[in-house]
Order: C-alpha cells, then structure tokens, then sequence
C-alpha cells in the first residue's frame, strides 16, 4: 500500500492534470502534518515534481521544507536558490488558488535574509513574487510589507516607491476577511518609513495616518510605533500636530497619546528633546527629532520673512533662538538652496535681504501641473463612483441596511416606513 | 422542593424590564475597555531598522 506521501505526490499530479485545483488545496491543507513528518524525504518529492505543471504541490513542499517549526537542523542553503526558481517558473493562475501559502513562502524568504543579514537579495525576487499573484496592480498583498522591509533594511528605498506610489482600491484574500491585520499596518508603517527617509512627508504623513486610523480592539504596538512618527513628521510638515481623524478608534486616544507623552510635549517644551533623549534614542527616532527641532528653526525664519524685507544675521540669530550669526547665515542657505525662502545674504555687512517668490504661476509648467491634478481628482471621483456602485449591489450590504431598517421601525408606526438614499 | 429563586440583594424587587447598558458608556466601549487591558498585539514585530532619519551621518 502506497505511504501517504506517496498519495500527496499522486493527488498532486492527478489533481493537477485534471485542473481540480480547488480540491488540490483541500488536500493541501490536510497533508500538512504528512509533510512535517517525512522532511528527510520532501527533496525527493521536489524531484518528482514540475514546478510549472504541479505549482500548488511544490508551494506547500517548499513550505513545509522550510517552515520555522522544525528548528535550527534544516538545510537552509539551497533556499533562495529553490524559492527564486519556484517563484520565477511558477504558474501564477494555479498559486493563485492559495495566496495564504504563497504568501507564507514568501515571509519564510524574508525572515531568512534577514538572519542572515543579506535583505538586499530579495528585492527583486520579491517584486516578481508580488506581480504573479496580484490580479491588478493596485492590489495589496500581504508580501508588499515583506518588500518594504527588506528595501529599508538594505537601505535601497527606489524598488519599493512602485509599488508604495500606486493607491491600493483593493486587497488580497490573504489579508482580508478575519485574517490578522499584521502584514496590512506593517505595509503601512514600513511604507511610512520610506517616505519618510525620502522626504516625502507629505505621502509619509498619510501611510501612518492609515496605520492609525484602522479600526482597532486592543492596541497594537505597530500602531504605536506609527502614532510617534505620525507626530514627528506632522511637526516637521505642519509645525504642530495635526489632530487625529474622527474615524480613527477610541484606542488611539485612550491608550496610544499617554504611551507617546513624549512626543506630545516636544509640542510644548523645546526641552523635551534633551529631556528625553534615551527614549527617542531607544525608539530610533533621535534623527527624526533633530529634523523636527531644525525644521521649527527654519518655520521660525520663514514666519521673519513675512515680516521683515531686511535684517541683520544676528538678529535673525536672536529672534529664532539660534546661537549665533553663522548658525542663522547657514540655515538661510540651506533654506535658499532647498527653495524654501528667497532671500539674498550680503556678507560684506551680515544683512539679509528677503525677496518674493519669482514664481507668478503663468508658466506652461504650471498648467501642466493643473491639468494633472485635475485628471487625478476626476479619476478618483471615478473610483468611488464605482465602488459605492459596487456596495449598493452587494447582497451582504442590502441584507445589512435592510435588516437595520426593520430594527430602526417603531412597533407603532410600521405603516410608516422610510427609505433609505443611498 | 422548588428551587428558590435567586435574588440580587441590590434589586429586592426584581429588575427592570430591561437593564439600560447605554448608561455605563454603552457595551461596545465596555468591551473595548476589557479588551485593551487585556492585551497588546503585534509586539514581536519587526522594528529593529538603524535611525534611518538622522541627517547628521550626511554632512
């Protein structure tokens, strides 16, 4: 009688020749512990196996290969080899079948680079990896966090801004439904991250706003981390912190503002930054602090601008609590440089004279950048044109505002029934 | 024997016909409550990134 690998491996193939792959992924998931228990066997079975013809097979092979479960004795090396051939040479409409068990492959891959220190190994595997599974482009997949976090570990931010660039109108199955929503707040975090080392604090601001304001139970420190930087960088963009969205969850107030008073009172205290120091060291935030503390400088000087057409180096000095004149003189040329002031510095007399913006917005640049801005309002009104089209057909949301609407009608006025707009 | 009737010695008189949980917040923010006292989740994630913001390694 055949061993029950034995009858995984003909249940692949049959399975697989027949197109039930449905069913394959039934079997799948039972076959798990089978799979466990014959590890010494598993690389036989990959043999056997075609990585394009029995795709779902040698996903759940790999996974159980090198699942985390069997300790420190398994043979690790041939790994990134073996998974950047099944992801490069898979059948992306068979996997398809089971984006969690994929997806797991791919955080197995990522764990490993990062014990060993190599993440700039998987980036680019991991851009194929999420192209194959994905059914648009603007699809959210549980391996996009893998990406981010691997780009920021090699310090090689450009492969992620792709993926991070597109707005998701979706989200894979994988990350949907009851699932844990880990690899959706770290998507959004690392994403953060990445703007933020880039300077694009502007989309940087948003990713940790959407960290925040998911819908929340009970605390979770990936929301925490988040809420911090989401200070951090509204300081450095708004000069103050910009008040959390109505729809965020009661928890970011109760729980995450009292966990984070540090960073409030840097809103107060020019202090707090001495005063804590060990803590935003310990939270490897320091950078970001310094930058908030250079950009009040530089909103102070910016305010000076509006005030004065000329003033001395000192006096700026002194009035934005720099230390001294060669501190104020290499701010403003910062500033100039970076285009955030116009201004000339006489260095024979220490006077700085500010000027106008040269900008008088009648340039074709300028329309060029008008025209586009309009065509992105209109096509998000398209989406969400499309997508409220979506719910009103949904038959979970009419049972839903049905079944409300009976509950909301008194026992004495059923005669009088209202509608609902939708 | 019939069995005694529990009573609940702050209503000798019996509960109302209804008990009107909006009063103590509302049940869903009792919950939230329990729940976040319980528990944090997500604190093995994966944070442990150097200070990729500190422009001062750039000059």
């Amino acid at each position: 009688m055949a061993s029950p690998l034995e009858q995984f491996v003909d249940n692949v193939r049959t399975m697989s020749a027949s197109g039930s792959f449905r069913e394959l992924c039934e079997v799948i998931g039972k076959s798990d512990e089978v799979l466990q228990r014959n590890t010494a066997h598993l690389s036989t079975v990959l043999e056997t196996l075609d990585i394009q013809q029995h795709s779902l097979g040698v996903l759940a092979v790999l996974v159980a290969k090198f699942s985390l479960q069997q300790g420190a004795d398994v043979d690790k090396s041939t790994m990134f080899k073996q998974i950047h051939d099944f992801i490069t040479n898979c059948n992306g409409e068979q996997v398809r079948f089971s984006p969690e068990l994929y997806a797991e492959l791919c955080h197995q891959l990522t764990n490993y680079l990062v014990e060993i220190k190599q993440p700039i190994r998987g980036i680019e595997i991991l851009k194929k990896a999420i192209r194959k599974i994905q059914l648009f482009d603007s699809q959210l997949t549980s391996i996009h966090a893998d990406l981010c976090q691997l780009c920021l570990l090699s310090k090689c931010l450009k492969p992620a801004l792709e993926f991070l660039d597109t707005d998701v109108t979706g989200i894979g199955s994988e990350l949907g439904g009851n699932n844990d929503s880990k690899h959706f707040l770290l998507y959004y975090y690392y994403g953060g991250m990445i703007y933020t080392a880039m300077k694009n604090y502007d989309r940087a601001l948003y990713f940790f706003e959407v960290v925040v304001t998911v819908p929340a139970m009970v605390v979770s420190h990936i929301m925490l981390e988040a809420y911090k930087k989401y200070i951090l960088v509204s300081f450095i963009l708004h000069g103050k912190i910009l008040p959390m969205p109505k729809y965020a969850s009661q928890v970011v107030c109760r729980f995450l503002k009292p966990l984070s008073a540090a960073y409030h009172e840097l809103a107060t205290s020019q202090h707090a930054a001495i005063k804590h120091r060990d803590t935003f060291i310990r939270d490897k935030n320091m950078g970001l602090v310094n930058q908030v503390l250079s950009s009040m400088y530089k909103k102070n000087i910016q305010r000076l601008t509006k005030t004065f057409l000329t003033l001395s180096l000192s006096d700026v000095a002194a009035r934005v609590q720099l230390t001294g004149p060669s501190q104020a003189e290499s701010y403003i040329l910062n500033m100039i440089e970076e285009g955030e002031i116009y201004a000339m510095i006489n260095q024979k007399d220490g006077m700085v004279v500010f000027l106008d913006s040269p900008e008088k917005y009648a340039s074709p640049e300028t329309l060029c950048v008008l025209e586009q801005q309009m065509a992105a309002c209109t096509k998000l009104h398209q989406y969400i044109q499309e997508m409220d089209e979506q719910i009103q057909v949904n038959p979970q949301y009419i049972k839903k505002s049905v079944g409300s609407h009976d509950e909301d009608i008194p026992a004495t006025s059923q005669n009088s029934k209202t509608t609902y707009s939708m | 024997m019939k069995p005694t009737v529990a009573a609940d010695e702050m209503f000798p008189e019996g509960v109302g016909p209804y008990m009107d949980l909006e009063e103590a917040g509302g049940p869903s923010n009792l919950l939230m409550d329990l729940a976040a006292n319980e528990k944090a989740v997500h604190s093995d994630f994966f944070n442990d990134f150097e200070d990729l913001f500190d422009d001062d390694d750039l000059k």
